[in-house]
């Protein structure tokens, strides 16, 4: 097998670093996350405080940050890819129906979707997480509420492409129901694409979720998240650098982890590249 | 023509093109066809003459913006009614269509999905019609293939489409064709995408199964040669209408009209003297069909005023023998 280039492999890495984190988490954290110990706050990386290292130092609560960052995977997680496949589930049978469907469902989608995408996400998002509340659950409804509309006019454009092949009207022309079609010959063939737009939607549900919970309106104070780190970190920027350099990295760290992979599957699916990797 | 009843009918069908916003307009006009069981009926003209948009209507399959405008398809299968293609259900099309009706596409190398296994997508046309379990329906897919010429098709049945040389593929399309024995089968220039020698191979696949399955072939073609060798009947289409309607050995020794007399002339002589090749003179014509004068008068050598002022309608020179022209009309009258 062909090794990896370095790129996707720095992806992968990191990961599967993020991912074992996430599962790992009660077992390698040093602290518990909510540990607060006052007498020991803002301690820089590497001081000693009650029952350990902080590797990173401490918050103003004197809570760990290694430990914070460690349970912080699992936010960043849950939300990105609960958010990701969340708004391909809705968007990716919209944009097949779009294309399928006849002229009335097409316009209906897309003008919907076009009118989702023109107004900028954070602003949407501000909207519907003060309204349903800061949780999670909610985070993912909202990346999910907004998000569909990218999945759907890809889909969308794919099926156009894929309407048109042969094989499609072969379906019809064998009698095979209009469902089977889109489920067994349309969807499978239009996977791989959708799978770079997964990837970089994932990305993007990081990077975002961040900045809700930099707002405060993202994951509720007591679940430890990266972007809730850098809210907290903000105040304290002249004095203690840790608190926002270290969720800071990690943010940027995935987000271009994810891209880099998202990159290399474009690549390997696009045949005008596949000469210039061999 | 044989005296019994026609396969699949063919009434007045006109095709009509109505973009989106756009004034609709008629691409083909009062075609009639009859197909036979056992017996091939070629369809041959030009590029843009209506030829493929005939094959799809002929199993209703218009997609937007292409859509039957007037007209009637009626299938007669053996121990059933009558049925107008133009009124089924949705439902009572679809167990038509690959049922009774089975089509070749052009292209072998894009009508087969490339992420199934040919035996799969053999097998998904027995599954749906007739209801065969997963397993009884492999079985068959291999005698299928067996069936279309493949070799070692217990191999070759969990090839993807990719593995195969393109006339193999076409021999899999043939095969998905006539799974559920159809009684008609419509082949939209099958061999147009093919070597030469494999073109040979398909075609002589075909008639034999047409006699075999007893199922009436339309065959779709720009190919002289390959409707001499392979039709009992011939329609010549020009501009949307048909001009000329003959046994295929009629249309051969005695073409009526210009227009087949051009494309006959236009062929490549094999013997005698290398000469330079005859074209028919003038453009070809957009797509679209006139009412006011005969269709081909702008190319044909041999124009009347009377071909300027109306359209020849198609009528009886001799039997089974019909074209639309007035060298011929002026004859009979």
């Amino acid at each position: 097998m062909r090794s990896l280039p370095a790129k996707p492999a720095f992806g992968t890495c990191i990961i599967l670093l993020v991912i074992a984190c996430a599962l790992l988490a009660p077992l390698i954290a040093p602290f518990d996350p909510n540990d607060q110990d006052i007498l020991n706050s803002l301690a820089p990386p590497f001081s000693t405080g009650d029952g350990g290292r902080h590797w990173l130092g401490t918050d103003r609560l004197g809570q760990d940050i290694l430990s914070r960052m460690i349970f912080g995977t699992r936010v960043a997680l849950t939300v990105a890819f609960g958010a990701a496949a969340a708004s391909a589930a809705i968007g990716v049978p919209l944009g097949l129906a779009a294309g399928f469907l006849g002229r009335a469902v097409e316009s209906a989608v897309l003008v919907l979707a076009d009118m989702i995408l023109s107004i900028p996400f954070i602003l949407l998002a501000l909207v519907i997480m003060s309204v349903l509340g800061a949780s999670l659950l909610n985070l993912v409804i909202c990346f999910a509420a907004v998000r569909w509309a990218q999945f759907a006019r890809v889909s969308y454009s794919l099926s156009l492409e894929l309407r048109e092949k042969d094989y499609v009207m072969a379906c019809r022309a064998g009698g095979i129901s209009l469902g089977r079609t889109l489920l067994v010959h349309v969807l499978p063939n239009m996977l791989g694409p959708i799978t770079v737009i997964l990837t970089l939607e994932l990305a993007y549900a990081i990077l975002m979720e961040s900045g809700l919970s930099f707002l405060g309106l993202g994951a509720p104070p007591e679940i430890p998240s990266w972007g809730g780190m850098l809210q907290e970190g903000r105040d304290e920027l002249d004095t203690a650098w840790w608190l926002t350099t270290s969720p800071g990295l990690a943010i940027m760290a995935t987000a271009i982890a994810c891209n880099f992979i998202g990159d290399w599957i474009r690549d390997r699916l696009d045949p005008r590249t596949q000469g210039v990797l061999r | 023509m044989s005296g019994a009843e026609p396969v699949l009918e063919m009434r007045d069908v006109g095709v009509e093109l109505a973009p989106l916003g756009g004034a609709a307009r008629r691409i083909t006009s009062d075609v009639d066809l009859a197909l036979h069981a056992g017996r091939t009926l070629a369809l041959v003209g030009e590029s843009g003459c209506g030829k493929s948009v005939t094959a799809l209507a002929a199993m209703n399959l218009l997609a937007p913006p292409l859509r039957l405008g007037t007209g009637h398809i009626l299938l007669r299968t053996p121990g059933a009614a009558p049925r107008d293609l133009t009124r089924l259900s949705p439902a009572e099309l679809r167990a038509a269509r690959g049922g009774q009706l089975g089509m070749i596409f052009q292209d072998p190398m894009t009508a087969l999905d490339p992420a199934f296994q040919v035996g799969e997508q053999i097998a998904e046309s027995l599954r749906a019609h007739l209801g065969l379990s997963r397993r009884a329906a492999h079985d068959r897919a291999v005698e299928l293939l067996q069936l279309v010429g493949i070799h070692e098709p217990e191999r070759r049945v969990r090839a993807y489409p990719f593995q195969l040389s393109g006339g193999m593929r076409q021999r899999v399309m043939i095969a998905i064709a006539v799974a559920c024995s159809p009684a008609v089968l419509i082949a939209d220039e099958p061999t147009t995408a093919l070597d030469v020698t494999v073109q040979a191979q398909i075609l002589e696949l075909l008639r034999e199964l047409g006699a075999r399955l007893g199922m009436a072939t339309l065959l779709i073609t720009h190919d002289l040669g390959v409707v001499a060798e392979n039709a009992d009947t011939v329609a010549v289409m020009y501009r949307g209408r048909i001009v000329e309607r003959a046994s295929a050995e009629a249309l051969f020794t005695a073409p009526a009209h210009p227009y087949t007399r051009g494309l006959l002339a236009s062929l490549p002589p094999l013997d005698g003297p290398r000469e330079r090749l005859r074209p028919i003179p003038g453009q070809v014509p957009p797509a679209g069909v006139a009412d006011a004068d005969c269709p081909f008068v702008a190319r044909c050598p041999e124009a009347m005023p009377r071909c300027l002022a109306a359209r020849p309608a198609l009528t009886a020179i001799a039997p089974e023998h019909e074209a639309a022209c007035f060298l011929h009309a002026t004859v009979a009258a």
